[in-house]
């Protein structure tokens, strides 16, 4: 029934532990990431893609653009490759899921602040 | 002498006091209009609509697969429960069964989200009236069923289990094992609040016999979820018209629907602690009970024309998508009810009467969660009338109204 | 001999005032002290507390006092603007005086430690000034015509009205038990560090009720958990804070700390002897150890150790009750000042009279 001071000793118990916080910035420790984590869109085998546009078509968030290949990249079969306005996505993975090659990867990089939307385009 | 025969009655002066749109105590935008004379609420109005975002036109524009994504950004918290909820409805038009294991996941997924829902409640019930102990206790076990979710779907926040047709990733035995020690450290910490947190005298005093909402008004007010529960409604869509893997769940028969009634907040509180704890178990259940098999079936993405109403148990009560379709790979109409709507109107009561110094948990205690509600139409409340406008009339009587009424300078 | 005379009577005390243990000291132990309140309180509840600025965030405090001084300030339109910026300064200015009433150091401790200020009534204005405080916070708040504000300086009046007595009679009683309205009197004539033997043990029962009543009264009196009503930023944003800001909000919560370490001080001195510890254990070589400190200048620093000390266990006790328990709602606050503190403390009053006059003689305790 209600008393006063009833967590009391939880409280000195919590004391003497190790505290919860993680010094997040400072060390990593304790942030219990999983292997398999949502993070951020890369790509995982460049050289299957055909350029078929379908990651264009089911992206939620209009957020992959596909562009011609420049010299410097794999050239694909229509001539065309996915970038990825990376401010744009949600990362829900959908364009990972409907990738017939596997050509694309949500790595389990979290850290994703940038200071400029230019920073954020990957190609 | 004759002036000093009249009897004088000094009432404190009627004081309107706003809470909101931006407050300490509210997590989202939302204007409560607090009329107070001295500690005591003579009337609350609820003014909403400060988090309208046009969800549900736009869904009009998108494919049912990128409306999974985006119902589920309608709301961080019921994440889970707006994309499940959504995908169950796609289902339904489309007329297909999914496989038993990918029910059981999309349920597993709903009953994790709704203990990390009931913990965050918790947590804020405690703070809103200055227990921050026992909110910092709270939060920090609610990581616990974090951790797990992201486990499981990738994610902290917005899961995307589900697509339509099934679930999007599998449990594998490590993953179980992994949760079945989680459930048992959540399960010790919630039977510490059960018995000992919330019964400390300070916080107890607060929520008990506060913001009575008896059980007529309830029903007559229509209140759903915990808010009906802890006064004594019993309106639970999990147990009274299941869906998914609720059904095996009612049907093994070790689940009952929770009910209290206190009809005040601590029946609420109560209501959610021992539902967490359900929840829990139902977990457990699901884990052990995994069926084999495919996770998901290939559901064609034009949907044929169909009219359907999905209901699922939301942590905060029951939330409804209203799906038609027509034929094409987009829908005709989405119309989503939160649950926080079908709540509004019995907190307006339960405010009513109190003291301002509970009208911080009165308005918590329905789990109140704006962005989920701000899809609505203009609803004048003079008359009750209600109209949809569009942004260029809007802006043509903005602009009419500031014309008329020029800012006032101080 | 003009000079000695400039260097002892003008320097010193100058000195004395301003920085030990004057205002510099105080103004120090009270970053200190709420260094120590925020990671106690962090630690109760599992968390780390200040960590980044200095040793284990102990500079803290000082750099977000120095953080507010920088800040904008600004003044609500409709508010009383002289008033309204009076009210901090005034509220500091009365807390350091405050403050100056505690006996911690002296120049010449033979006769017993005095405060920097210290004449016979003291304790009655001591009890006067910290009403006064009240009373500033309630006009802070209605200065600042804001409805938060306002409703927070009302609640702060019953917070008054319900805890001011228990926490007077509290602080009365170790007066009736020396029968000396200075605070330095009672607590040397207690311990008979002035000379004179000092009260027999007996009386330090007599103490125990009073001492509880006073930390709660105190806990009230500086507006914390469970009785931060006036300041319940779930409910009224920040009470009558709330349209302080910059330099005044810094002086504000400049000036609740150095009440927090004159709350402290005053436990320590009326109910836990002051600056003295080992003089107390009745053997010679502590007796001797007390003469030496009395006597030197190494009693300076042995009783600013003793006093932080003991302090600084107020504090710990303080923080607890921060932690442990929930808000209460002002109508809950009264009905325990009125139904729970105010009859405990009249009735201890009555008790102790009742010892003082026929238990005591009974038994022979002088």
């Amino acid at each position: 029934m209600p008393s006063l001071g009833k967590m009391e000793r939880e409280l000195l118990k919590s004391a003497r532990s190790k505290q919860a916080t993680v010094i997040y910035p400072f060390t990593k420790e304790g942030l219990n990431v999983p292997p398999d984590l949502r993070g951020k869109w890369v790509y995982k085998n460049p050289n299957n893609c055909t350029g078929c546009k379908i990651c264009e078509r089911v992206c939620p968030s209009d957020a992959i653009e596909m562009i011609e290949c420049r010299p410097e990249d794999v050239q694909t079969r229509t001539g065309f490759r996915p970038i990825c306005h990376f401010d744009r996505c949600l990362l829900c993975g959908q364009c990972v899921e409907s990738c017939p090659r596997d050509v694309l990867e949500l790595s389990d990089e979290f850290e994703m602040a940038y200071l400029s939307r230019d920073d954020m385009v990957i190609y | 002498m004759t002036s000093s025969e009249k009897r004088k009655v000094i009432t404190p002066p009627r004081v309107s006091i706003p809470i909101g749109p931006q407050h300490p105590a509210l997590k989202e935008p939302g204007m409560f209009k607090l009329t107070v004379e001295g500690e005591r609420i003579i009337d609350a109005e609820v003014n909403i609509g400060y988090n309208h975002r046009g969800i549900e036109k736009l869904a009009e524009q998108k494919t049912f697969t990128q409306i999974l994504y985006l119902v589920e950004r309608i709301c961080g918290i019921c994440s889970a429960t707006h994309n499940g909820n959504f995908a169950q409805a796609s289902e339904f038009a489309a007329e297909v069964d999914i496989p038993d294991r990918a029910k059981f996941i999309r349920t597993l997924t709903w009953e994790l989200e709704r203990i990390h829902s009931h913990i965050l409640w918790l947590g804020v019930a405690f703070h809103e009236v200055g227990f921050d102990t026992a909110f910092m206790y709270t939060w920090r076990d609610r990581e616990v069923v974090m951790d797990m979710l992201e486990d499981l779907s990738g994610n902290r926040v917005n899961y995307a289990m589900n697509t339509v047709g099934g679930v999007r990733r599998d449990v594998s035995d490590d993953l179980k094992q992994r949760h079945l020690k989680g459930l048992d450290h959540l399960e010790e910490r919630m039977e510490y609040y059960r018995d000992t947190a919330i019964y400390e005298k300070t916080f107890w005093d607060r929520i008990n016999g506060v913001g009575m909402l008896p059980t007529s008004v309830a029903k007559s007010t229509s209140a759903v979820g915990p808010t009906a529960r802890g006064s004594n409604v019993p309106v639970d869509v999990r147990f009274n018209d299941p869906t998914m893997a609720y059904v095996n769940l009612r049907d093994s028969g070790e689940f009952d629907m929770i009910l209290s009634d206190r009809c005040d907040i601590a029946g609420r509180a109560v209501v959610r602690v021992l539902e967490t704890i359900q929840s829990i178990q139902m977990c457990r259940w699901l884990l052990n009970n995994l069926p084999d098999g495919p996770i998901r079936e290939r559901v064609r993405p034009r949907i044929q024309p169909n009219e359907v109403l999905a209901r699922y148990e939301a942590p905060r009560g029951e939330c409804i998508h209203y799906l038609i379709t027509n034929g094409t790979d987009k829908p005709d109409r989405l119309k989503i009810r939160a649950p926080t709507h079908a709540n509004w109107v019995s907190m307006a009561h339960t405010l009513r009467g109190g003291y301002i110094a509970d009208a911080p948990i009165t308005l918590a205690a329905i789990d109140p969660c704006f962005s989920c509600t701000d899809r609505v139409a203009i609803v004048d409340s003079k008359d009750e009338s209600m109209e949809l406008v569009t942004l260029d009339t809007l802006r043509v009587r903005a602009n009419k109204w500031y014309a008329e009424n020029p800012r006032r300078v101080a | 001999m003009m000079q000695i005379n400039l260097l002892t009577e003008l320097v010193f005390p100058a000195l004395w005032i301003l920085f030990f243990p004057g205002i510099f000291f105080i103004t120090f132990l009270a970053l200190l002290w709420e260094w120590m309140d925020r990671k106690v309180y962090a630690r109760l509840q599992n968390r780390m507390g200040p960590l980044h600025t200095g040793w284990r965030g102990i500079l803290q405090p000082l750099a977000d006092f120095l953080k507010l001084v920088g800040k904008e300030d600004l003044t609500p339109k409709r508010a009383d603007k002289r008033s309204f910026a009076a009210v901090p300064v005034i509220m500091l200015i009365l807390s350091i005086l405050l403050c100056m009433f505690l006996p911690i150091v002296d120049l010449n401790p033979a006769p017993g430690v005095q405060g920097i200020l210290s004449f016979e009534g003291d304790l009655l204005i001591v009890l006067f000034i910290s009403t006064l405080m009240a009373i500033l916070i309630v006009l802070g708040g209605y200065f600042s015509s804001s409805p938060y504000a306002q409703t927070g300086a009302a609640r702060t009046g019953m917070l008054l009205i319900s805890f001011e007595i228990p926490l007077i009679i509290a602080l009365i009683t170790p007066a009736i038990l020396t029968g000396s309205l200075s605070i330095s009197t009672i607590m040397n004539t207690m311990l008979g560090t002035g000379g004179g033997s000092g009260l027999s043990l007996a009386y330090g029962w007599l103490l125990i009720i009073p001492f509880i009543v006073y930390i709660i009264s105190l806990q009230a009196e500086l507006e914390r958990i469970p009785f931060d009503v006036s300041h319940a930023e779930t409910e009224i944003v920040h009470g009558w804070q709330v349209e302080y800001s910059g330099k005044k909000l810094a002086m504000i919560h400049m000036a609740e700390d150095i009440l927090l370490v004159f709350g402290a001080g005053m436990a320590t001195t009326l109910f836990l002897g002051g600056p003295f510890l080992l003089e107390l254990i009745p053997l010679p070589i502590f007796q001797e150890f007390g003469l030496f400190m009395a006597s030197n200048w190494f009693g300076a620093l042995y009783y600013t150790l003793v006093f932080m000390f003991k302090s600084a266990l107020v504090i710990l006790v303080l923080a607890n009750m921060r932690t442990l328990f929930a808000r209460w709602r002002i109508d809950q606050i009264v009905r325990a000042g009125w139904k729970v503190m105010v009859p405990i403390a009249l009735f201890n009053m009555l008790l102790i009279q009742i010892v003082l006059n026929l238990v005591f003689p009974a038994i022979g305790v002088v």
